[in-house]
């Protein structure tokens, strides 16, 4: 395995089309789109609620099959979700293990894979360390709260060294604080290991501050109406990059395509 | 020390004022029906020194815990099969509430035109009581498990089996204890039941033998004593489902 080789994956998004059948009816919620994100490069993805984000995302993890279209990763056509993917949704009392420790939901991607069990604990370790709950190993979920069990599902999504994050509005229903923690703490890991990331959000600010590229979703059925580089300066510091001049004028240019 | 004493009286004080006054009355009342509870007592004494009372509380144990067991491991293994196999459940489910809509009672008559009215055929009877609701509920919950763990079990990459043990069941495991619970009251309702339905052997025979005898004191402990079973097997499964699941109590924040 490559696991250590620090870069992330490209992929291509061709002419992607998806429908979802409502009583009975074939109803196209993405039609055409179309993009390109390449090795390491973090993408935020915007757009209104409902208007098709996990639907592209689910369809990229190979959750779902496109009617049309297609999605390559490294070049290899998606039909069921790659090896070493990282996936984290807004609903992370869900997708945790209620019935498993921390640490046991962390070594959940390593089951069954060819590594022993003295490196899987060091690696367990590390990403409880990395995400700051070292002293959490031993609890469950449940008694956790909600910005912990977030990061659990952070530890759990980058214990493999993924070359491919997904993150769901993954900062959407925790308070404030938490987010920009939060923020600053993926956004140090994936750049340390290279990782391709998209990140779904409806929180324009929180886009422009993460990512090297906004595209925005928008019409029904939805492709993509801007796609806008964000040239500002890394390391980005919360308060600091948000009040950036450039930053401000993104956020004005993202707004208008949004309500566009 | 005074806080245990108080517990003590919160779960007593009412059973001890039912049992004082059915004495009360009955020992002023000439119904032979209702025994005073002191005579019941001491009615204990000689009806379990007889062999073939201390044979029908062993057979009966024996027809439960067999039927019980074959009944909710079927249920649960083809619950869990069903529940996880949209095909399956949509061919099976029409036929398994059928089932379930014939009361336990009701197939007695079957069973026995199939099994004789030996131990055997108590023992299905109880198994084919407990197979159906639990079959049913296990299905319902495995059927329903969230989409956000399956959806984590694909990425994963979990075939079917490791996901049906290590996501589906652990999920469904509320709901399943929850129908195993439910069929082990219907088990001994069906156990009492096919004994007194002439097969001569176990506590229910015993009652009903007491009965028309008119060994009232006797068909009284037999009662007493099913109540007994009854309440030892519910407090046995209520610890060993905190024994076996206790992060789902825990995470319920049920004490
Ligand atoms: N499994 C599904 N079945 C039917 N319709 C769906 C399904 N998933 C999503 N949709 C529909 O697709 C549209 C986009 O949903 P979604 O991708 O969740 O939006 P977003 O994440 O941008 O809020 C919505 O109209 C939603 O109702
Ligand atoms: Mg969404």
């Amino acid at each position: 395995m490559s696991q250590d080789i620090d870069s992330g994956v490209t992929l291509q998004v061709n002419d992607l089309a998806i429908s979802f059948s409502r009583n009975g009816q074939d109803v196209p919620v993405i039609d055409g789109l179309s993009f390109d994100v390449s090795a390491g490069e973090i993408l935020a993805v915007c757009g209104q609620s409902g208007i098709g984000k996990s639907t592209l995302v689910r369809s990229i993890a190979g959750l779902i099959s496109p009617h049309r279209g297609e999605i390559s990763i490294d070049s290899n056509v998606v039909r069921e979700p790659i090896e070493n993917l990282g996936f984290v949704t807004q609903d992370y009392s869900r997708s945790l293990f209620p019935w498993l420790s921390v640490e046991k939901n962390v070594a959940l991607p390593f089951k069954g894979r060819e590594i022993s069990k003295a490196e899987r604990k060091v690696r367990v370790s590390q990403a409880l360390a990395e995400v700051g709950l070292e002293d959490s190993a031993r609890l469950y979920p449940w008694q956790l709260s909600g910005g912990m069990q977030q990061r659990v599902a952070i530890a759990r999504a980058l214990v493999v060294k993924p070359k491919l994050l997904i993150l769901d509005e993954p900062f959407a229903s925790l308070d404030v604080y938490v987010r920009l923690e939060l923020e600053d703490l993926v956004l140090n890991l994936v750049q340390t290991h290279g990782t391709t990331t998209l990140l779904v959000t409806h929180d324009i600010d929180e886009a422009i501050y993460m990512a090297d590229r906004v595209i925005v979703l928008s019409g029904t059925p939805a492709d993509s109406t801007s796609d806008i580089s964000v040239n500002l300066p890394r390391p980005r510091v919360q308060m600091e990059t948000r009040s950036n001049p450039a930053f401000l004028q993104l956020r004005n240019q993202l707004h208008a395509s949004i309500r566009a | 020390m005074k806080n245990r004493l108080i517990s003590f009286l919160k779960f007593t004080w009412f059973p001890v004022l039912v049992v004082t006054a059915w004495q009360f009355v009955s020992s002023n009342a000439a119904n032979p029906f209702f025994p005073a509870p002191t005579k019941i007592y001491a009615a204990t004494k000689y009806v379990f020194t007889a062999q073939w009372v201390t044979q029908s509380l062993a057979t009966s144990l024996y027809t439960i815990f067999a039927g019980y067991l074959i009944g909710s491991l079927l249920g649960l293994v083809f619950g869990s099969i069903f529940g996880s196999n949209n095909l399956l459940r949509e061919i099976f489910t029409p036929i398994t509430n059928f089932m379930r809509s014939i009361p336990s009672p009701a197939k007695i008559p079957v069973i026995i035109a199939l099994f004789g009215i030996g131990l055997s055929s108590r023992i299905t009877t109880v198994a084919i009581a407990v197979l159906f609701p639990v079959l049913l509920t296990t299905m319902r919950a495995i059927a329903t498990t969230d989409s956000h763990l399956l959806d984590y079990s694909k990425i994963l990459k979990f075939g079917y089996f490791r996901s049906l043990i290590q996501v589906r069941i652990p999920a469904a495991t509320g709901e399943i204890l929850a129908g195993l619970q439910v069929a082990l009251q219907i088990a001994v309702l069906v156990m009492v039941v096919s004994e007194m339905l002439g097969s001569g052997k176990g506590l229910g025979a015993f009652v009903i033998r007491a009965q028309a005898t008119y060994m009232i004191t006797d068909m009284w402990v037999g009662i007493l004593t099913i109540g007994v079973v009854g309440l030892i097997l519910t407090e046995g499964f209520g610890f060993l489902e905190r024994k076996l699941a206790p992060w789902y109590f825990s995470s319920k924040g049920i004490k």
